[in-house]
């Protein structure tokens, strides 16, 4: 449809116009010769005229651009002069002329516009129509009618026909505009490429004349671009490229079609000459006839001189690179030389940091230097004194002759190297045969060449160490040098590691020395170390002279301390052994020995550490502890057995009638001997808390008849105080594990205080209730109450809470904590939960019979064990 | 008739042995007593009680001496004997079943718990713990 085009307005009105005066050609005239109106001139005659023929010459210039529609527009053009000529020759001032020319702007909307605007237009020209109807004077109604319904509904028709018609040559207009705006583009891309293009570009016509030439050509030609069109292309080259474009050459050019990197030379407007390459193709036309040559020209002189650079450049880098490669080579051989050496040395000085002995250290020596050094005899001279020791190594049999070659050769470098002379009748000789030296060629002949190295060790000349061949001049500075190297990497070694062990040593050894504790060390071999002066003491063994370790040992079996050391070895993978020795002699001790195996790194046996501790105080410490707690539990608790007996005997009236006042007041002495008795419990179950010896012996306990016992004990004291028991226990209640005389300590202490605090007439109840993993016992009364921040501190050890009135009553204040502890080591816990004024309620609970402590240790207490 | 029944009572304090006498001749016991572990061992020979109550803290022979000396006898042996203690330790409670003893009295006691006490060991003639150990021996 129209409005789906971009087009522009102007290109639509242009259309639009085309059709619409074809129409009013079409029309206007027609009418005029249906009403039979005689020719004349009108002044609108004028108009019409001019709107139609400005519209054709417009209309055509437009459309000859498009040839395709170029016979339509003919066609219309004729149609357009044919109908013209008719409405000059009949145009009259009739007044229907009126809206004709009224109805060709709306004709031309309809054209434009979609269907529903067309039946709008149309009903607006019937609108006018009936306007122009009424306004007639004479009015013949049937008559006017049918005309106007003529009139409306050939304007429809006639629109919509000329709508189909104009989208038809839209479609075909818009084609065609999009194809030349195309071309026009690639031309203007065309066009710059050209401008732009940095090499020249020549366009040849078929007789050789140039038709075009770009700016870069003209640039470096020197020309403008007039003076060499139409121009023979001749005359910008030299002369010997001039044949190029003449005669059979040209000729073969064109025929060919194309050319390529041929090398010419320009010759500019200055008589300069520039060497270029040429690339040309030739252009044909539609038929195979040549049109032109397009040649394209690269100036050569950049390219020349790089070219040039770049074999200078290539040369001297090939030239560079072979003295490198030279060096590289040198340097890496060099490098793989010393790290070698630097591996064997350090190899020596590593396994000799670990020993002292000078011989270990020559044999670690030998092993290695052979990889480094090319040598048939390696031998080594140890100076003792004015004696030597010489060791020869060799990969061969030695005759008399070789030994004493080395021999005098060493005993003459010891005397020149250290200024000492050692007789070759003193050196001890010793022959090593040694596998991995290389056989020299030349074997069986004499000793040719020699190295001896002084070693130094703490700057006291030490020895020799000698390397020789049979080869001449088998030895170079390098080798020297190495030699010298390990040579001094030995003395440093050996001289650092005794400096460490020195210093190591005198700091253990006076450690050892001045500690309180006895220690004793032996060897692997139970050679005695260090035996310090406090283990001399504790033993008695004199400080005075030395002992041999046979003597020490007699004295460690008469100790049975060798009998620890005994099962110190016997039993694998216990390294420590501790035990507790009393000793009588030479005055009665107490020891804590503790014994362990020392390892070394590889788990080899070094030797045994002991260390005795002196623990005869802590020892009588505790026995005093211990008879102190016996005593005060005879010694008052006898008494208090006497008093409670005859206090019961007398109140049993075994020995005559009481008053009732006199009954009272032995029942108190009852009661307090209980409570008295009760304190010494608690003091000692403290004491055994604290030492953590408290231990149970736990049992099944029905919780209800265990419950009803305790209270039972409790029944006169309750009843002197006009207290009553409730009880209120579950139907079905588990067996508990526990410590019975234990767990009637814990409710024993909590009915006791629940007595003590309850006051007179009150009452206490006690519940048994099962849980999930545990009973739970409580033990309610309706006294005085806790406040809620004294919760904690009635379970802590010797905290009575002080209140007023609770600070007059009586304890020890430990009942509480001792029942915590009891609970906790069952695996149970213990709270309380108390008003003021209202009273309190401890809760605890006790594990039920199949459950163990173990099960509470994750919990949020730790109960202790 | 019911026989009446003759407990021997050793301890070397004399209050407490009298407090015993009168406490367990009011429930019609007939009491004899010792002062000392070897004049206990020679009444018990001598007498053959039906019940000892023993003290285990007393010069020379202790409880648990007097205890082991007495069922290693034949004639005195399959006498129950009840343990008198002050100290209350468990470890006391053990060292005192392993000699054969039947049961624990702690000072002080009430007179209930120990005419308790005094059935039960009436009525169990051989301690538990002396059929177990004869098991272990055989």
């Amino acid at each position: 449809m129209v409005e789906k085009t971009d087009q522009p307005d102007v290109f639509l009105l242009s259309i639009a116009y085309k059709y619409t005066g074809l129409l009013a050609g079409l029309v206007w005239p027609l009418i005029l010769i249906l009403k039979e109106i005689p020719p004349g001139r009108f002044p609108h005659t004028f108009s019409v005229i001019f709107f139609t023929v400005i519209y054709n010459i417009i209309s055509t210039k437009m459309m000859l651009k498009g040839k395709l529609l170029k016979l339509n527009k003919i066609l219309a053009g004729v149609l357009n002069i044919f109908f013209v000529s008719l409405l000059v020759y009949y145009t009259g001032g009739y007044k229907s002329n009126l809206w004709v020319m009224f109805l060709l702007p709306l004709i031309t909307i309809s054209l434009l516009y979609t269907p529903r605007q067309v039946i709008l237009a149309a009903s607006f020209v019937a609108i006018v129509f009936c306007f122009l109807y009424f306004s007639q004077a004479e009015k013949i109604w049937f008559e006017d009618l049918a005309w106007l319904l003529l009139k409306v509904g050939m304007f429809f028709v006639i629109s919509l026909v000329f709508r189909k018609i104009v989208d038809l040559e839209i479609r075909h207009r818009v084609a065609f505009q999009e194809k030349s705006r195309e071309l026009s583009k690639t031309q203007y891309y065309t066009d710059n490429i050209v401008k732009s293009m940095l090499d020249s570009l020549i366009v040849v016509n078929p007789d050789g004349k140039m038709e075009k030439i770009n700016k870069a050509a003209l640039d470096i030609l020197g020309y403008k671009e007039k003076e060499l069109t139409k121009k023979p292309v001749t005359e910008i080259f030299s002369q010997k490229d001039a044949t190029l474009f003449q005669g059979s050459q040209w000729e073969e050019l064109l025929n060919k079609g194309f050319i390529k990197d041929l090398e010419l030379t320009y010759l500019t407007r200055k008589g300069e000459k520039i060497p270029v390459s040429l690339t040309g193709s030739v252009m044909r036309d539609e038929e195979g006839k040549t049109e032109a040559v397009v040649a394209v020209l690269r100036d050569m002189r950049a390219m020349k001189a790089l070219i040039s650079g770049l074999e200078k450049a290539e040369r001297e880098v090939r030239q560079y690179s072979e003295s490198l490669e030279r060096k590289v080579d040198e340097r890496t051989k060099e490098i793989i030389k010393h790290a070698h050496e630097f591996s064997v040395i350090y190899e020596i000085s590593k396994s000799i940091s670990y020993t002292l002995d000078i011989h270990q250290i020559l044999e670690t020596i030998m092993g290695s230097l052979h990889r480094l050094i090319d040598y048939d005899i390696f031998a080594s001279l140890l100076l003792e004194g004015s004696e030597g020791e010489l060791i020869i190594e060799s990969s061969h049999s030695l005759d008399e002759r070789d030994i004493q070659m080395v021999k005098s050769n060493l005993a003459s470098a010891g005397a020149s190297l250290f200024g000492r002379t050692v007789r070759p009748e003193d050196i001890r000789v010793t022959l090593k045969r040694e596998r991995s030296f290389r056989l020299s060629q030349e074997f069986k002949g004499q000793l040719k060449s020699f190295l001896n190295i002084p070693l130094s060790i703490d700057n006291v000349p030490t020895g020799i160490i000698h390397i020789s061949s049979f080869s001449r001049s088998a030895f170079s500075e390098d080798d020297a040098r190495i030699l010298h190297t390990i040579a001094d990497q030995v003395a440093s070694a050996h001289k650092k590691l005794k400096d460490l062990i020195f210093k190591e040593k005198r700091k253990i050894e006076s450690m050892v020395e001045s500690m309180a504790e006895g220690v004793i060390m032996t060897d692997e071999n139970d050679n005695l170390i260090a035996l310090n002066p406090a283990a001399r003491k504790m033993l008695g063994i004199s400080s005075e002279g030395v002992i041999s370790d046979r003597e020490i040992w007699i004295h460690f079996g008469k100790l049975k301390l060798g009998r620890l050391y005994q099962r110190l070895y016997e039993q694998p993978g216990d390294d420590v052994f501790i035990e507790d020795l009393d000793l009588d002699e030479p005055k009665p001790i107490s020891l804590k020995v503790i014994s362990s195996l020392v390892r070394n790194h590889l788990g080899e046996r070094l030797g045994v550490v002991t260390v005795l501790r002196d623990i005869t105080k802590e020892k009588e410490v505790d026995r005093m502890k211990s008879d102190f707690i016996s005593f005060v539990s005879h010694e008052l608790r006898t008494p208090l057995t006497i008093v409670k007996g005859f206090a019961t005997i007398i109140l049993g009236e075994a020995s005559g009638k009481l008053t009732r006042e006199q009954k009272e007041q032995l029942s108190y002495i009852s009661e307090s001997i209980d409570r008295l008795s009760r304190i010494i419990s608690n003091l000692l179950d403290i004491s055994k808390i604290e030492a953590g010896k408290l231990r149970l012996q736990k049992r099944n306990i029905d919780i209800v008849s265990f419950i009803n016992k305790v209270l039972r004990s409790f029944r006169l004291y309750a009843k002197g105080k006009g207290i009553k028991f409730e009880t209120c226990f579950d139907s079905k209640l588990s067996r508990v594990l526990a410590d019975p005389d234990r767990l009637t300590q814990v409710l024993t202490n909590l009915v006791d205080n629940a007595i003590k605090f309850s006051g007179k007439n009150g009452q206490i109840r006690i519940e048994a209730k099962e849980g999930k993993d545990a009973v739970e016992v409580s033990v309610a009364d309706s006294g005085i109450g806790i406040s809620a921040e004294n919760f904690n501190r009635i379970f802590n050890k010797f905290q009575k809470v002080e209140s007023g009135i609770r600070s007059k009553l009586k304890g020890t204040g430990l009942g509480l904590p001792i029942s915590k502890e009891i609970v906790q080591l069952h695996g149970g816990k213990i709270w309380v939960e108390s008003e003021i004024g209202k009273g309190s309620k401890f809760t605890f609970t006790i594990p039920k019979q199949w459950r163990g402590v173990t099960r509470y240790e994750n919990g949020k207490e730790n109960f202790g064990h | 008739m019911k026989m009446v029944k003759k407990i021997l009572v050793i301890d070397d304090e004399d209050l407490v042995v009298e407090v015993l006498r009168i406490t367990l001749g009011m429930r019609n016991f007939q009491v004899i007593t010792a002062g000392d572990g070897g004049e206990g061992i020679e009444r018990a020979v001598r007498e053959k009680p039906d019940l000892i109550i023993l003290d285990i803290a007393m010069p020379g022979l202790d409880g648990y001496q007097v205890c082991q000396k007495l069922k290693e006898n034949e004639i005195t042996k399959a006498i129950p004997i009840i343990m008198l203690t002050a100290l209350g330790q468990s470890g006391e409670r053990k060292k005192g079943y392993s000699c054969g003893a039947c049961d624990y009295i702690f000072k002080p006691f009430d007179e209930e718990e120990l005419l308790n006490s005094v059935e039960r060991a009436l009525k169990c003639k051989r301690s538990p713990y002396l059929k177990k150990r004869r098991n272990a021996n055989l």
